[in-house]
Order: structure tokens, then sequence, then C-alpha cells
């Protein structure tokens, strides 16, 4: 039996060690929101983000040391507040705003650069954290769910736009090396080919990349012609 | 079997059986050109890669450990996207940035069979979507001018079987 890895990994009788990790800063007192948020961090931490510190002598961030910052909630509002940063592109940071509605959280995540957007996501935390449950692994549930959830609306176009601002190359279908991309295109169809391309002018422009055109074309052709569809 | 230390870009050293580590061409050679010795304490760094995805990646080295090696390169071979195996598919049931770190892993590890499953489930996501949908599910900004976007759309509208 593997390790599990990722936050999403974790079964009912093993929690992944940074979420067990976070899970110590709570307490008896701690609400399923802050079961939600504190989960929040660990998928943060996975996709790259970490707490803004202000404290300069900066250690390498782990994802086994990760913690709860103490003033992480208003006593007043019970909002969650926090600033990360992406490990590669420190100068750029960004904010964690969480609102609770009831049972309900209220995610934004965005980070602080001109022109930017918000992303926000809305979270039944109940679906996800029961935290009564006397068995710590047995808090949370459907992890996979929340955690692609998250990162796919979240973590990862935040991440995106960072490291569009910074021009650094980053984990995105557009952000992969041009290569890469064109692998990809090679494995589509015409149809979607001529679909892509209608997205961006990126695209339109490595779809129209002739050679592949022709090998696309081509291998459908041959295709139909071995089904007896070909209609010309 | 003998072990082989490989450190992720945050550090973290993996022990790694040698003929799971050799399924990366990229370990292969360096293992070879530099003469390591396997029962040598030495260490590989792999820079491009952190703990989180060199984790994965060994899952899936282990889990393939017995496949044939895969065929030489063929320009013209099959371009099915369905044929992806059910462990497979399970193992590749994650969100879309780790799979473009795998993408990107495989290829700088040289791990052919992963990168072809990673690259097919992409295509796989790509497949019968407008383009609305495609740069919905991938972030894509329109960077068209409404008059491009429509010699865009006109230009491919031969493809839009009626």
């Amino acid at each position: 039996m593997l390790e599990p890895i990722l936050a999403e990994d974790c079964t009912y009788t093993k929690l992944v060690p940074s979420l067990e990790r976070v899970l110590n800063d709570l307490n008896e007192n701690s609400t399923h929101h802050d079961y939600m948020v504190a989960l929040v961090i660990v998928l943060l931490a996975e996709a790259g983000f970490y707490l803004s510190s202000t404290n300069n002598n900066y250690s390498r961030p782990k994802l086994r040391s990760l913690h709860v910052p103490k003033d992480w909630k208003s006593q007043e509002t019970g909002v969650y507040e926090m600033y990360f940063q992406l490990e590669t592109v420190p100068d750029i940071k960004c904010k964690l705003v969480a609102c609770p509605l009831g049972d309900t959280l209220i995610l934004n995540f965005f980070p602080l650069i001109d022109g930017k957007i918000t992303y926000t996501i809305t979270v039944q935390t109940l679906k996800y954290v029961n935290p009564y449950s006397s068995d710590l692994c047995g808090r949370y549930m459907k992890l996979k769910e929340i955690s692609h959830r998250f990162k796919d609306k979240l973590s990862t176009p935040v991440r995106s736009d960072i490291l569009h601002e910074a021009g650094v190359m980053g984990p995105s279908l557009q952000a992969l090396p041009t290569e890469l991309k064109l692998r990809i295109l090679r494995l589509l169809d015409v149809c979607s080919l001529t679909r892509i391309a209608q997205c961006c002018s990126e695209f339109h422009e490595l779809c129209s990349d002739a050679q592949l055109k022709r090998y696309i074309i081509l291998e459908r052709l041959e295709c139909r012609m071995a089904n007896g569809r070909l209609k010309l | 079997m003998p072990n082989i230390k490989l450190q992720s870009s945050d550090g973290e050293v993996f022990e790694v059986d040698v003929d799971i580590a050799k399924c990366s061409v990229t370990i292969k050679t360096m293992l070879e050109d530099l003469g390591m010795d396997e029962d040598e304490e030495e260490v590989v760094p792999l820079p491009n890669v952190n703990s989180a995805i060199l984790r994965k990646v060994i899952q899936w080295a282990t889990y393939h450990k017995d496949d044939p090696p895969p065929p030489e390169d063929d320009e013209n071979k099959d371009k099915r996207t369905d044929d992806i195996s059910s462990w497979d598919a399970d193992f590749l049931k994650v969100d879309q940035g780790t799979l473009y770190e795998l993408i990107l892993a495989a290829n700088y590890l040289d791990i052919k069979g992963l990168l072809e499953v990673t690259c097919k489930t992409v295509a796989n996501m790509i497949k019968g979507k407008t383009p609305e949908e495609v740069r919905k599910t991938f972030n894509i900004k329109n960077d068209f001018s409404p008059s491009e976007e429509e010699q865009v759309r006109k230009e491919n509208e031969w493809c839009e079987e009626k």
C-alpha cells in the first residue's frame, strides 16, 4: 500500500502527512469551516502556494511543515483572510478570502496585480467536512471532488495569471512548451483541431502548422477510406 | 534488486529500484554516461521535478515496470486516444495543474509511456468541445477581435458537418 501523496489520496485509514500536520493546529472548538480552510491551505501548498511571510530569513517552504496562521480568522466577522505567494514568484502576492455564510463557505482567491480577476467558488462545507468524527481520517469526505474543483477553478487560474504576469512558464495547457502542445494537437481529429484553432490566436497559429494539418487530414482520409465512408 | 536515490527539486530523497528508475531514459543515460555505480551511495538530482510529482511518477513506473518496452517511434502509428487502461485512467484523475506537471516531468525524464498516456488524456479533454467550452476548460483567453473571430470561424466552417 503506497503512502497517500496528495490530500485527495487520503483514505479512511490514512491521512496525507501535510493535512495531518495542519490538523494539529486545530482543536475541539474548531468549526467545520476551520477544517475546510485548513484543507485549503494544504491544497494551495500542493499547487505551489505558500503562506506569505514577512520574515526575512525566508526558508524553503515544505509540504510537510505547513501550519494554520494564528490570525487567519477575524474574531468579529468570522471571515478568513490570508496572503499567499508562489514559491517560484515570491514577489507577487495573492489573497485568499473565505466568507462563511451559514453552512456555505465562499472562497475567493486573487493575485495582487493590475487588472486582476477574482476567482470564486461556493462550497457546501458539510458535504466535505464532518468535524465531529471521532476518527481524524473520517473528518473529510469526497476529497478528490473538492480538491479538483478547488484547483481547477481557483489555484490553477490564479497561478496561470501570476506566471503570465511574471513571464514564467507554468503548468497550464497554454504554458506547455510548443513541442508538447503540438504533440497533443497531433492526437486530435480534424474537427477538434479546427475548434481549438478558434479559441485564441496562439492555437490558431499552431493548428495552421501545415505539416500538422496534412498529417491529420491524411490520417482522417485513410480512416474514412478504410471504413468505406469517404464522400467527396 | 539494487536501489538508487533520486532527489526532487524540493530536496526530498526517494529510494527506488534501479530497474524502475531506468524506465526514465534520462536517468538511464545519466547512470550509464556518468558510470554511476549502482551500489554506490550516489544521489541523482532531478531539479525539474518536485516531490509530489516525483512520487506520482514513481508510482506510475512501479505499476508499469513489467510492461514490454515501447515500440520505436513511428510517425504513422495509430492515434487512438481511447485505449487508456483503467489503471492509468484512474491514476490520471488529477487536477489539470498536476496533469501538466506530469507531462512536463515525463518529457524531462523521457518516459515514453507516461508522456503518451498523459497527452492522450489532454487530447480527450479537448475532443468534442466547442471553442467556447475549450476556452472555459483550459482557461484560454479569447484574444481575437470580433472581426478576426468571425474570419477564423468562417475558415474552419467546412469541418462542421451538418
